[in-house]
């Protein structure tokens, strides 16, 4: 194994296992589990945070308003006989409605995107500090 | 039975079912709105038809699509979160025992 990760082979309880030399990371982190952002817009407004649901419910309740308008299409157009008369409100309200409806569930995706990822981040930080932890304390046997 | 009834209930494939289902059900209102817009040749019926059927439909097949793959990615998500706290379990395990390896003689 070549590169900054080798393996070493000292005592019966440390083989196989694999030590980091490169430095360690150093990774600015906000008050409330945020990694690798600079203090920002999602600092000031709570809302906008990782962990918060209001981006989820928000792109829900896009979602539905564009369902919503899309039956309000279909009930105006149904009570219209005159194709000119028909053609505004397909426009307006059925397609802009299909539009409402992608524009919510790509906010609904994102905001799910960014909790995992959030997630997915605070847990290699505390494996990555366990691991530190575990190569200082192996190190300590090495000085010895 | 109780096999299949166990697997059903299983929060993964239930959900995944009725996402399914809606995507379906999206394609089974643009027949639908074929069906209708076919029936007729008189246009001002027609486009009722195109609303409710192909607009309605072609957004119920998005939003369930969409929502089938927002589900997917959280599953594998969650499984991958699973893996990586075992692997803290046993790094904090070779942790605990670290003072204990120092203690035994050198070979």
């Amino acid at each position: 194994m070549n590169g900054p990760l080798r393996k070493t082979r000292r005592t019966r309880l440390e083989e196989d296992v694999t030590t980091i030399e490169a430095p360690p990371v150093v990774i600015s982190g906000g008050p409330h589990g945020e990694l690798h952002q600079a203090p920002g817009l999602t600092d000031r407004v709570p809302a906008l945070r990782p962990l918060s649901p209001v981006p989820t419910y928000i792109g829900i309740a896009l979602t539905v308003l564009g369902f919503v308008l899309v039956m309000i299409a279909w009930g105006q157009t149904a009570g219209q006989t005159n194709v000119a008369l028909q053609v505004p409100y397909l426009i307006s309200a059925g397609l802009s409605g299909l539009g409402l409806v992608l524009v919510g569930l790509t906010v609904v995706n994102v905001a799910a995107k960014r909790r995992d990822a959030l997630l997915r981040e605070q847990q290699m930080q505390l494996l990555s500090d366990a691991l530190r932890e575990l190569s200082a304390a192996l190190g300590r046997d090495d000085d010895r | 039975m109780s096999e299949i009834w166990r697997i059903l209930r299983d929060p993964r494939v239930s959900t995944t079912l009725v996402l399914a289902a809606v995507v379906v059900g999206g394609f089974a209102l643009l027949g639908q709105g074929y069906r209708g817009a076919a029936a007729t040749l008189f246009v001002p019926y027609q486009v009722p038809f195109v609303v409710s059927g192909a607009i309605a439909g072609l957004a119920l097949v998005g939003a369930g699509l969409a929502l089938l793959s927002i589900h997917l990615e959280r599953t594998e998500a969650a499984q991958e979160r699973r893996e990586i706290a075992a692997l803290q379990r046993d790094v904090l395990r070779l942790l605990a025992r670290a003072p204990e390896a120092r203690r035994r003689p050198s070979r």
